[in-house]
């Protein structure tokens, strides 16, 4: 991961830490406020009901008044048939008014009273029928009212209700909210939806019946949400006009009604974008900055912890080669072999310090993978190492596999690798001991164990124990990249690298990489090394 | 416009498919059986022969004559005409109108059609000419369906749909007309509101108000040729007696107050002749009823029982002469189409009205002099216009009433997208 990326990823983390509390507590406060503004559409809604209804009740209530008053005028009177078929001229709302007495022919009652009901009101009830359209579609409701002086008749009128489908028509909330009114049956009887009308004609149900029908039995409609016509998620408010069993229904899109929710809605979403975008940039700008001033600390830190080890091992190195160069020009021949010796050993050390850097320097990430026998590999490191287990008194065993384990890897780099571990196992091993190289292949991943008899490692070491410079040995060349680069080997292989350890009984350190079938015997016949091979 | 349009009885027949998508279609909810589209016929197809056949006069915006037909007609008599084929006017399948085509026409409405060298003579047989020429309409039998010069032709004709398409495509006008039977008013006016269909006309004006703000709907009204009328049953009421009482009444504020918004006039101190009661008929519908009712009550003690009456029993009572007088509406525009109610042997004559300062007048071809005269006897006192009322596609910007056919203009009516 590069500079640029780690520190988008910090910022995002970040801005998201700081702003997700934000949100959380914004996305409730909305909840909230669309709740509150359903609550307060449908009280709104419900009011415009309300007035609705009570406008179409007084108006009802006024049209029969009117019919008693003009009964009570006109049905004493001689021509009293004549007078009342003329009161449409006043009062058109009225209809067609007629006298009904007990011979009045079945064809002069209004058409939706019949004679027995019509017998109600000549004894002295009032009654109505159910609203119905007229001849000419337009809304229209019989009612009787008994004639006062008048025994045994009654004065009906047809009321044309068209003012009714104009209050409804009128009713408008919002831009788009509309009025509806039903009968006691639910069905549709006047229309501030235009797209609704046609319901008015059929009698067909529409999907507010069912609320008009519950409120107009009493009963409780639900929720005030609900799909309306066309199943658009409306918000209700209504009123029963108690006398007449009707239900208005006034009713407002869901998304107008809620809208002021909704815009708050989109305005905290948008400052939360816009913050958390901003947050993320100055983040970013930041934490840039930041990461590389830690990297020029760390830089120095790193060619600090170099040039301490450099120093340490190299001038142990320059002490002995000043000592050895002072036996030199003693000119003492008795010191040639000690001269020799020291020459060797120092630049063997030497040379090991210069491939341990040459390691480090190396490019792991193109690596060259072919199939390799890990049994075949261990025998080989096993043999390379024979001379290095020698010189520390100690002895190389090769434990092969069960049924044999290959894996694709770097051949070259693997053996750097686990030459390293072999070589710092010969070291940490008491003389007389010996070296365990153990291969094993268990359910798709094969590993490379090397096991020492040393004194264990402090397991205060153990979690920077693959970290580079991290090596306390400074006994030789060892500068604390060997283990690091053993990790940077195996990460490139995509396997894992591990230690177990315990004071006082050995460490075992573990190459883990993903096995693989072997190939065909022909093109890589296995060979395998005997254990103890050295 | 056809001359029996009381004649049409609702049949419960369904609505026709819809059209397919993509292009606009207007498609008309008329209630009743449609039957095939023809030249007199009595089936409510009469919407569709407006649009397929053309008459040899109709009347033009100011009611007088025209021809689209003719290159040169000319008046030879109270029942004559003479007409010279327009050799560009072209029936439907491209052909040229003959003297067969015209005269196949012509003896729909009972005239007689006489070759006169390249010009054809027109004979009614002594009734006036000029109303039967608006309603003869050439045209030509052509294997299922029937030729005529009208700007659409007949695509499918049966009783349950009629779907015709312009002759010569007009880019924003309205290319194909589909026409829908349906079983009565109410289903028609109930499947427009629901879009089923985009054109629905024939509404009583008070339901104008209901329409409007049906969404992809527009309302469009206007003037049609029937004017609402008090018409005295001249076998019963003497001219005398009618035209004092037609002297007597203020016709205007009674009109004005059944047909608009007007004060009921008061009538207690206008002098009145003296005699029997008379009885009233009217139309069983809202404004008739309104307009006797009031003008009962204007004749006071003269006014007698208001009958309300439908279609059917309309007929009876005129041809039985069973009113003193009638309140409904009559054919009155343009002035020549008088002479159907009001001239001897009209096709509407039902009461066999005669009167030979009338008929001369006619006979003139002075229409107006024959209104003039009809309200001179006080025969009739006509008293407000009858309105279309209808509502169509939005997306047509133009919509309007023919003054004489209902469609008429609809040729011309533009379509928007």
């Amino acid at each position: 991961m590069n500079r640029r990326a780690m520190a988008t990823r910090l910022a995002v983390m970040v801005a998201l830490s700081g702003l997700l509390p934000i949100l959380v507590v914004g996305a409730i406060a909305i909840e909230v406020l669309r709740r509150h503004s359903e609550g307060e559409a449908a009280n709104g809604l419900r009011a415009v009901a309300e007035q609705t209804a009570a406008r179409i009740d007084g108006y009802l209530a006024a049209q029969k008044e009117t019919l008693r008053a003009v009964a009570a005028a006109a049905s004493t009177s001689p021509d009293a048939d004549r007078r009342l078929e003329e009161v449409v001229l006043e009062a058109p709302a009225l209809g067609r008014v007629v006298l009904v007495g007990a011979a009045t022919p079945r064809s002069d009652l209004p058409a939706m009273l019949g004679a027995e009901v019509v017998a109600r009101a000549r004894a002295g009830e009032e009654i109505s029928s159910a609203i119905y359209l007229a001849k000419d579609f337009t809304p229209a409701l019989d009612h009787c009212v008994p004639a006062p002086a008048r025994p045994d008749h009654a004065v009906c009128a047809s009321l044309d209700l068209l003012e009714l489908w104009r209050f409804v028509q009128r009713i408008r909330v919002g831009r788009s909210g509309y009025a509806l009114a039903f009968d006691a049956q639910g069905r549709l009887i006047a229309s501030g939806a235009g797209a609704l009308r046609a319901a008015i004609l059929t009698g067909e149900p529409v999907p507010e019946s069912g609320v008009a029908v519950a409120v107009a039995a009493g009963r409780d409609p639900g929720a005030p949400r609900y799909a309306g016509a066309g199943g658009v998620e409306v918000i209700g408010g209504w009123a029963r006009l108690p006398e007449a069993g009707w239900t208005v229904v006034v009713e407002q899109p869901a998304i107008e009604a809620l809208r002021p929710a909704r815009t708050a809605q989109w305005v905290l979403g948008a400052i939360a974008l816009v913050a958390l975008g901003l947050s993320i940039a100055v983040g970013v700008r930041q934490s840039q900055r930041v990461l590389a001033e830690l990297e020029v600390e760390e830089r120095w830190r790193t060619a600090g912890r170099i040039a301490a080890g450099i120093t340490h091992d190299l001038g142990h190195r320059v002490a002995i080669l000043q000592q050895t160069a002072g036996l030199a020009e003693s000119g003492d021949a008795g010191f040639l072999p000690r001269i020799r010796d020291n020459l060797r050993s120092e630049v063997a050390t030497l040379r090991k310090f210069v491939a341990d850097f040459a390691d480090l320097s190396r490019d792991v990430r193109s690596l060259d993978l072919l199939p390799l026998d890990l049994d075949a590999f261990a025998g080989s490191v096993a043999r390379t190492a024979a001379s290095h287990a020698e010189r520390h008194g100690v002895r190389i065993e090769v434990l092969p596999s069960e049924h044999g384990a290959w894996v694709r890897g770097d051949r070259y780099l693997l053996e750097r690798a686990v030459l390293n571990l072999v070589s710092n196992a010969c070291e940490a091993s008491p003389r007389g001991g010996a070296v365990r190289i153990a291969v094993t292949e268990v359910e798709g991943q094969a590993s490379v164990a090397v096991e020492d008899e040393g004194s264990g490692i402090d397991p205060e070491r153990l979690p920077r124990l693959f970290d580079a410079f991290m090596s306390t040995k400074r006994t030789g060349a060892h500068v604390g990249m060997g283990l690091a680069n053993v990790k940077r080997i195996v990460d490139a292989h995509g396997g894992t690298v591990s230690v177990e350890s315990a004071l006082g009984r050995g460490a075992t350190f573990r190459i883990a990489l993903a096995s693989e079938a072997p190939p065909a015997p022909a093109a890589a016949p296995r060979t395998r090394t005997s254990p103890g091979a050295a | 416009m056809r001359p029996t349009p009381f004649l049409a009885i609702a049949a419960l027949v369904a609505c026709s498919r819809p059209a397919a998508p993509g292009r606009f279609v207007l498609r008309l909810a008329v209630p009743g059986i449609l039957g095939p589209v023809r030249p007199g016929s009595d089936t409510n197809a009469s919407a569709a022969t407006d649009l397929v056949f053309e008459s040899i006069l109709s009347p033009d915006a100011s009611g007088r004559a025209r021809s689209t037909i003719a290159r040169t007609f000319q008046r030879l008599g109270s029942d004559r005409y003479r007409i010279e084929l327009d050799p560009r006017v072209r029936l439907s399948d491209g052909s040229p109108v003959e003297f067969d085509d015209v005269a196949r026409g012509a003896a729909v409405m009972g005239v007689k059609a006489v070759r006169d060298g390249d010009a054809i003579i027109l004979d009614s047989g002594g009734r006036p000419i000029e109303p039967l020429l608006y309603y003869s309409t050439p045209f030509r039998e052509a294997g299922v369906h029937r030729l005529g010069t009208g700007p659409y032709r007949v695509v499918e004709e049966g009783q349950s749909r009629i779907a015709l398409e312009r002759v010569v495509p007009a880019p924003g006008r309205i290319q194909q007309v589909e026409i829908a039977a349906c079983a009565n008013d109410r289903d028609a006016l109930a499947r427009t509101l629901r879009g089923e269909t985009n054109g629905v006309f024939g509404l009583e004006a008070r339901l104008a108000e209901f329409v409007d703000g049906i969404p992809g709907l527009r309302v469009v009204r206007g003037p049609g040729p029937h004017v609402r009328v008090a018409m005295f049953n001249q076998a019963r009421v003497s001219a005398a007696d009618r035209r004092r009482i037609a002297g007597s009444l203020p016709w205007e504020a009674i009109a004005r107050h059944a047909c608009g918004d007007g004060a009921m006039p008061s009538v207690a101190s206008m002098a009145l002749p003296d005699g029997p009661p008379l009885s009233i008929v009217a139309f069983d519908e809202s404004q008739p009823v309104r307009l006797a009712l009031a003008l009962r009550r204007a004749l006071r003690g003269r006014g007698g029982a208001v009958q309300r009456l439908d279609v059917t029993e309309y007929l009876r009572v005129m041809s039985a002469h069973e009113f003193d007088v009638f309140v409904g509406q009559l054919l009155a525009w343009p002035p020549p189409v008088l002479a159907l109610s009001f001239s001897r042997g009209g096709l509407f004559n039902y009461t066999n009205f005669s009167s030979p300062e009338i008929d001369a007048a006619f006979a003139r071809g002075d229409a107006e002099a024959a209104r003039a005269a009809i309200e001179r006897e006080a025969v009739v006192v006509f008293l407000c216009p009858r309105e279309r009322v209808g509502a169509f596609d939005a997306r047509i910007r133009n919509a309007s009433f023919g003054r004489w056919g209902v469609l008429d203009t609809l040729p011309d009516w533009e379509v928007g997208p």
